[in-house]
């Protein structure tokens, strides 16, 4: 069997060079079962067509992106209203991964949906990119700040600066013109959209990591056409590229973005102190505004116990993640251990 | 391999073009019909369904309504025909002069705006009526405007730049610099091709200078005021950071309305045929971007990225034989798709290649920018063409144009092979100021 | 016929005025942002949203039938001269009907997806401003279905030689 799949993302970015690039060499790898892998680049399917493209039979495998389905996934939304609390990429990413996999509201989601979750993956923590310098929470105020979500809107109301809603593909010129003083992202950013020609300085304060995704949406008809034993496979492929993605997206290529910050003369800044304290404490009081737009917005009305769930989540896998010494493959066992091990896969998914 | 059916389709899209189907729908049906014949209705359905929407609600694509009203108002209100009486006053002596003067204006117009449709549409509807009223062929008055609105691509800022340069992970600022030189040159090369015509082709293009003895110099630079100011108010919006290339369309259009209000030629029907006519091109346009953007994902469904993999795959190949091999699949794939689906399609195959013959991609990005401009005003599927043809349909069929554009379109040729003979013209500016 | 043609007409030219109106608000949305930004350092909550996803769309699909009705979809008149007389118009109407044909399907499988948008009553959330983007899946329906009319109703007029 031929597996048609597409990451919606450009060549360079993660999602293609190792998640999707790595789904299709795990696969060629395994000879459990005669399953490979063909990838569709963003021309046929991007990230706003993946929906489609997964319900239609398109593609059998997607990475789609949960934000743009608040009405129909509330459970990834309020993974994504909680964006604050993400700190450990490698442990945010089997965090949401072990929540969805477990919570049985998130399995008859993606049912309905017409899909099949296979894990989750994580940014590095975020960073304010700005084409000023940033001392203080003070110089903060009065900043417009693009930002890709609304807990980070939040974040920027709450220290007085002005979000503003660009595409990413946007912010190069957005920036190099100061119609936006800077970016709420991933210091990655500084080369996937090239801010590394304008930014000043590169500010770290605590602002949670992306990690509001379905790295390997499977088509629920693909999936009901897999042998229990297929599923298995591509569960174990999916897994082992989860982490590598992880490993890529928050680590690696954080770290190449940085070396070329300091070669291209950008200040790399830590936050003061009390800027930190309160950037996180207002990252804890989000949790509550969290629920509180997933119970009126998404219709969820346990919001707050999901919220408490997946935050002991988010502990526990910081525990093990440090345990773990952040190593990627010993991440991706020790998900396969707790999480998939205990799956049946010929019930999974519906 | 199915690649196959990808030329296949590719030949059922001229014999529906060849039997007048419009545009857009031809490559719909050729779409649609090779993608149920490569994965089954099933799929093929659910690209019909979704990609009118999701190509069409685009924050980027608002700018070509924008820069088109703002065109349009211009033209209906007058304020633009100023700009022709001033350079009529100074080139006049010049033979050609009002084709070549159209040339640089589209070079200006470049410097503020990022499509070339754009540029294309807007200098269209102002420049061709006068063309032809001073005597010059409809076809070359249309050609050299469509021509002329690739520059708007090629001199920064320029929105596919900033996608390559995305892409290709290179300085977007490098490229922009490296587009300079290039869309100068193209101006230059284009306005050689005018100077030829006039020699060769009088027919075509007036030889006689014009002789407009009533206008001096300083009337008519008076005259030209009012264009300045809103070229003044895009430019410095732009560049002081108060907008952004797609916001600067609006504001244009608003800051038009306003001129003509303040020099008294506004009126009821100046807007309401500035308001209809933006309509109607933006409607027939994007209509054709959504057939091509279903025809881009028909044809990296059939796998056409490998295919061309294939081509340039061979590790001993010159630098000459694989620039021709690159430059012939860019001709070829801009005749049938529009720049951004070609650039999606080629970069992963031939950004590798270049890295590993230690080829630079600010380079090569311009080059491949020129590459796929010349695709807009090549056929069958040839945008700029169309939309020349739409602000112009009075004065010339769609044909027409694209005999105009042959004589523009060899001078993009000779600008190729300097770029790729003489790597150092595109790399100078950005070696120097970048 | 000739009532129907007239009812066509109407509508398209309806359409068309609500598409004028549609590029006109999205001008004045796009330039009030641009002012509020720089004057009071407050952009227009969800302006990029509102101007993809309505005046866009209004802009789009309304004015189909219109462009039509004008003979202004774009088509490369490479046959032009080559066809005359009864072949040429066995040819139009050939055209007519594929297109009339391509436009229905079309129209179909869009309100498809509009249904389905209403049903999960589809939204962005912009910056926590929730936006319902449902209503306008319904503009591609409608103008394609005009489209395909105004393509249906032109035929006897071919055949009449009246074109
Ligand atoms: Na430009
Ligand atoms: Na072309």
């Amino acid at each position: 069997r031929d597996l048609r799949v597409a990451s919606g993302a450009p060549p360079p970015h993660p999602a293609t060079s190792h998640l999707y690039n790595g789904l299709v060499e795990n696969l060629e790898a395994q000879d459990e079962a005669d399953l490979t892998a063909t990838f569709l680049g963003p021309e046929v399917v991007s990230l706003g067509q993946m929906k489609d493209a997964l319900q239609t039979g398109l593609v059998d495998v997607g990475n789609l992106l949960p934000l743009y389905f608040p009405a129909e996934l509330p459970n990834l939304a309020l993974a994504g209203e909680l964006s604050l609390s993400g700190t450990d990429p490698h442990a945010m990413g089997a965090a949401l991964t072990e929540y969805i996999v477990s919570c049985e509201a998130c399995q008859q989601e993606m049912n309905d949906f017409g899909m099949v979750f296979l894990g989750s993956g994580s940014s590095d923590p975020y960073v304010l990119i700005t084409n000023q310098p940033v001392e203080s929470m003070d110089d903060v105020a009065g900043l417009r700040l693009r930002s890709g979500g609304a807990p980070f809107s939040r974040w920027a109301e709450n220290f007085g600066a002005t979000p503003v809603a660009i595409g990413v593909g946007e912010t190069f010129e957005a920036m190099s013109q100061g119609t936006i003083d800077g970016t709420i992202a991933s210091i990655g950013d500084l080369l996937s959209f090239r801010l590394v020609e304008l930014a000043e300085q590169v500010t770290a304060v605590p602002l949670g990591t992306y990690f509001s995704t379905s790295n390997f949406t499977t088509a629920l008809g693909t999936w009901q056409d897999m042998s229990p034993e297929e599923r298995e496979v591509l569960a174990r492929a999916a897994n082992l590229a989860n982490a590598n993605f992880t490993q890529q997206w928050g680590y690696d290529f954080p770290a190449a973005a940085e070396e070329a910050a300091t070669e291209a003369g950008i200040t790399m800044a830590e936050a003061p102190e009390d800027f930190v304290t309160a950037s996180e404490e207002f990252g804890i009081a989000d949790r509550e505004t969290a629920a509180q737009v997933s119970m009126e917005r998404f219709g969820m009305e346990d919001a707050s116990e999901r919220v408490e769930e997946f935050v002991g989540l988010i502990d526990k896998w910081t525990a093990i993640s440090e345990e773990l010494d952040h190593d990627e493959a010993a991440m991706a066992e020790r998900v396969w251990e707790e999480v998939w091990s205990d799956v049946d896969f010929s019930t999974y998914g519906g | 391999m199915s690649v196959e059916t990808g030329f296949w389709g590719i030949a059922a899209l001229f014999l529906l073009l060849f039997l007048r189907l419009p545009v857009a729908l031809a490559l719909i049906c050729v779409s649609f019909g090779g993608t149920a014949w490569l994965l089954g209705v099933t799929p093929a359905l659910g690209i019909l369904a979704n990609t009118p929407y999701d190509f069409t609600a685009s924050w980027t694509m608002s700018a070509v309504p924008m820069f088109l009203l703002m065109g349009f108002v211009a033209f209906h209100a007058d304020l633009t025909s100023g700009l022709f009486d001033a350079a009529k006053a100074v080139l006049r002596k010049i033979p050609g002069a009002l084709a070549i003067s159209s040339v640089f204006a589209c070079s200006g117009f470049a410097a503020v705006c990022g499509s070339s449709l754009a540029t294309a549409a807007s200098m269209g509807r102002i420049a061709i009526p006068e063309m032809i009223r001073a005597g010059y062929a409809p076809s070359i008055a249309a050609g050299a405007i469509a021509a002329g609105g690739t520059i708007g691509a090629l001199i920064p800022p320029s929105i596919l730049m900033i996608i390559y340069g995305i892409f290709a992970e290179t300085s977007i600022t490098q490229v922009f610099l490296g587009g300079v030189s290039v869309g100068l040159l193209s101006a230059v090369a284009y306005s050689c091709v005018v100077l030829v015509l006039t020699w060769t082709r009088p027919d075509l293009v007036p030889r006689r200078p014009i002789e407009d003895e009533d206008l001096t110099v300083r009337q008519a630079l008076l005259r030209v005021w009012p264009v300045l100011l809103l070229i003044l108010l895009v430019f410095g919006g732009l560049f002081s950071g108060l907008f952004t290339a797609t916001e600067a369309g609006a504001v244009g259009a608003a800051g038009a309305i306003a001129i003509a209000a303040l020099v008294r030629r506004l009126s009821v029907k100046v807007m309401r045929d500035a308001l209809l006519e933006t309509l109607t091109t933006t409607a027939s346009l994007l209509i054709i971007g959504i057939g091509a953007a279903m025809f881009t994902r028909f044809l990296g469904i059939t796998g056409l990225s490998n295919f061309l993999s294939s081509f340039v795959a061979d590790a001993d190949m010159g630098y000459l034989q694989l620039m021709l091999i690159i430059v012939l699949i860019y001709l070829v794939l801009g005749m049938v798709m529009e720049p951004f689906g070609a650039l999606l399609i080629t970069l992963p195959v031939f950004i590798p290649v270049l890295e590993a013959q230690g080829l630079s991609l600010v380079w090569f990005g311009v080059l491949v920018v020129k590459l796929l401009e010349i695709g807009m005003i090549t056929p069958p599927v040839g945008l700029n063409v169309f939309v020349i043809r739409n602000v112009a349909e009075e004065h010339v069929t769609t044909l027409q144009v694209f005999r105009g554009v042959t004589p523009f379109f060899l001078s993009d040729l000779a600008v190729t092979a300097i770029v790729v003979a003489v790597p150092a013209l595109v790399l100078w500016l950005p070696g120097v100021l970048g | 016929m000739r009532a129907l043609d007239r009812v066509a007409t109407r509508i398209a030219q309806g359409l068309a005025l609500i598409g004028s109106l549609g590029v006109l608000l999205m001008l004045v949305h796009v330039t009030a942002d641009v002012a509020a930004r720089n004057l009071f350092g407050q952009p227009i909550p969800a302006t990029n949203a509102i101007v993809s996803r309505y005046y866009m769309v209004l802009i789009a699909f309304l004015p189909l039938g219109w462009v039509e009705r004008n003979n202004a979809m774009v088509k490369v008149e490479l046959t032009e001269y080559l066809t005359p007389g009864r072949i040429g118009q066995a040819n139009d109407i050939l055209v007519s009907l594929l297109a009339a044909l391509v436009y229905l399907a079309i129209a179909w499988v869009t309100l498809g997806t509009a249904i389905e948008s209403y049903e999960v009553g589809s939204f962005v959330d912009v910056l926590g401003n929730r936006v319902a983007v449902w209503p306008t899946y319904f503009l591609p329906p409608i103008g394609f279905t005009l489209a395909a009319l105004v393509c249906l109703v032109r035929i006897p007029a071919i055949l009449t030689g009246s074109k």
